[in-house]
C-alpha cells in the first residue's frame, strides 16, 4: 500500500466499513509508518471535538416570530393567488386590451385588403365608359412615329439587339 | 393530537408528520420546527459564524416549509429535503454577502475580518481548554472550501449517513466519501497551522 492508497481509505477505516483484506495492509501501513498512525489518531481526535463542538440554540421567541412570519407570508401567498388564468389582474387587463387591439388592427387591415382587391378587378368587368374602349382604338392613338420605327426594325438590328454587349467586361479585363 | 416522545424515539416519524401537515394539521408543522430548529441553526451557522444570520435563513427555510408543503413527496427523506432547503437558502445567502463583501473591502482592514463567535462564560480550565479547541476547529472550518466543508459539517457535526449527504449535496455516495475524507485530511493540515 502507497501513501495516496493510504490517505484514501482513511475514513473508511474510521467508519469501520473498510474491507477486511484492505483493513489488514492499512494496519500494516500503519505500523510500518509512525506518522501515518499519528495523522488517523489526529484525524479520530479532530472528529470527536467536533462532535463535541458547543451547539448554537435558537432563540426563545424563534416559534413565536416565525409563526407570525408564517401568518404574514401565508396571507400575501394566497392573495397572490387571486389570478386570471394565471396571470395576475394587472398583467390579465393588459393582455386583454393588447388581445382587443390586435382584433380591431386585424379587422381594419382585412378590410382595406378586401376594398384593395375590388379596385384590382379586370376593366372589362368596371362600368368605367373610358376603360371599355376598345383595344384596337386605344392603339390607334398610340404615337405613329413608334410604329413605324418598329416596323422598320430589319433582322439585322433585332440581332444586334439580342446580342449581349460585352466591352464594358472586355473593357474591365483590359484594364 | 399528543406528540409524546422518549429520547429520540419519536411517536410520529418526521414523514408522517409532514403526511399530517399536508393534511392541514398545523401542529404537526410545529412539531417538525421544533424538531429541526436546532439542527438547521448549528447547520447553517458554519457557513457565517453569525447566529443572527443564520437564525433568520432557519426562518426562511421553515417559512418556505410551511408555504411549499405540497412539493414534497414521500419519496424522499424529509430531514434530506429541508437541509437541501437550508443548505440553499445559505448558498444564496453567502452569494449575496461575498458581492458585499467585495464593495466593502478597500474599507476594510485585515482585522476586521467579520469573525464573531457568540461569547460564552468558562468557569474551569478544562471548560477554557475546551473552548480554545472548539474555535480552533471552527476556524479550522471556516477555512475549508465551500464543498468540503459542507459535507463534513454535514457528517462530522450533523451525523448525517452519507445516503443523506448525497442526496442534499447532489453528488454520488463516492464523491461524498472522497470529499469527507479529502476534508478530513485539509483540516489536519488547517489545524497544524492553527496550534502553531
Amino acid at each position: 500500500m502507497n501513501r495516496y492508497e493510504f490517505e484514501n481509505l482513511i475514513s473508511d477505516y474510521l467508519d469501520g466499513s473498510i474491507p477486511f483484506k484492505m483493513r489488514k495492509e492499512f494496519e500494516d501501513y500503519l505500523k510500518k509508518d509512525p506518522d501515518a498512525k499519528s495523522l488517523v489518531n489526529n484525524i479520530r481526535i479532530t472528529i470527536s471535538n467536533m462532535n463535541k463542538i458547543k451547539k448554537v440554540k435558537t432563540s426563545e421567541d424563534f416559534n413565536e416570530k416565525l409563526l407570525k412570519r408564517v401568518k404574514k407570508e401565508g396571507l400575501v401567498s394566497r392573495s397572490n393567488n387571486n389570478t386570471i388564468f394565471g396571470f395576475t389582474p394587472f398583467y390579465a387587463s393588459i393582455l386583454t386590451c393588447l388581445s382587443v387591439a390586435f382584433f380591431v388592427v386585424a379587422s381594419h387591415l382585412y378590410n382595406i385588403s378586401q376594398n384593395s382587391s375590388v379596385n384590382n378587378v379586370p376593366n372589362h368587368y368596371t362600368n368605367n365608359s373610358e376603360n371599355n374602349i376598345p383595344l384596337q382604338s386605344k392603339n390607334a392613338n398610340i404615337d405613329k412615329n413608334y410604329l413605324v420605327d418598329s416596323n422598320n426594325d430589319t433582322l439585322q438590328d433585332k440581332q444586334e439587339k439580342q446580342k449581349p454587349k460585352n466591352s464594358n467586361k472586355i473593357k474591365f479585363v483590359n484594364y | 393530537m399528543q406528540l409524546d416522545k422518549t429520547g429520540k424515539n419519536y411517536i410520529y416519524t418526521d414523514e408522517q408528520l409532514m403526511a399530517r401537515f399536508q393534511g392541514g394539521d398545523e401542529q404537526a408543522y410545529i412539531e417538525l420546527v421544533n424538531r429541526y430548529r436546532n439542527k438547521l441553526l448549528n447547520f447553517v451557522y458554519r457557513y457565517f459564524s453569525d447566529f443572527e444570520i443564520s437564525e433568520d435563513i432557519v426562518q426562511d427555510t421553515m417559512v418556505k416549509l410551511y408555504l411549499k408543503k405540497h412539493y414534497y413527496k414521500e419519496i424522499a427523506k424529509f430531514s434530506t429535503w429541508l437541509y437541501t432547503i437550508a443548505k440553499n437558502l445559505a448558498m444564496t445567502e453567502l452569494r449575496k454577502k461575498k458581492q458585499r463583501r467585495v464593495t466593502f473591502l478597500s474599507q476594510m482592514t485585515r482585522d476586521e475580518k467579520p469573525y464573531d463567535i457568540p461569547s460564552d462564560q468558562p468557569g474551569t480550565d478544562q471548560e477554557i481548554q475546551s473552548d480554545i479547541t472548539n474555535k480552533i476547529i471552527r476556524k479550522a472550518i471556516d477555512e475549508l472550501s465551500e464543498k468540503f466543508k459542507t459535507v463534513i459539517v454535514l457528517r462530522d457535526i450533523q451525523e448525517l449517513s452519507y445516503e443523506e449527504i448525497s442526496s442534499i449535496v447532489r453528488v454520488p455516495i463516492g464523491t461524498v466519501k472522497s470529499r469527507i475524507n479529502r476534508a478530513r485530511l485539509q483540516l489536519q493540515v488547517e489545524l497544524k497551522h492553527l496550534r502553531k
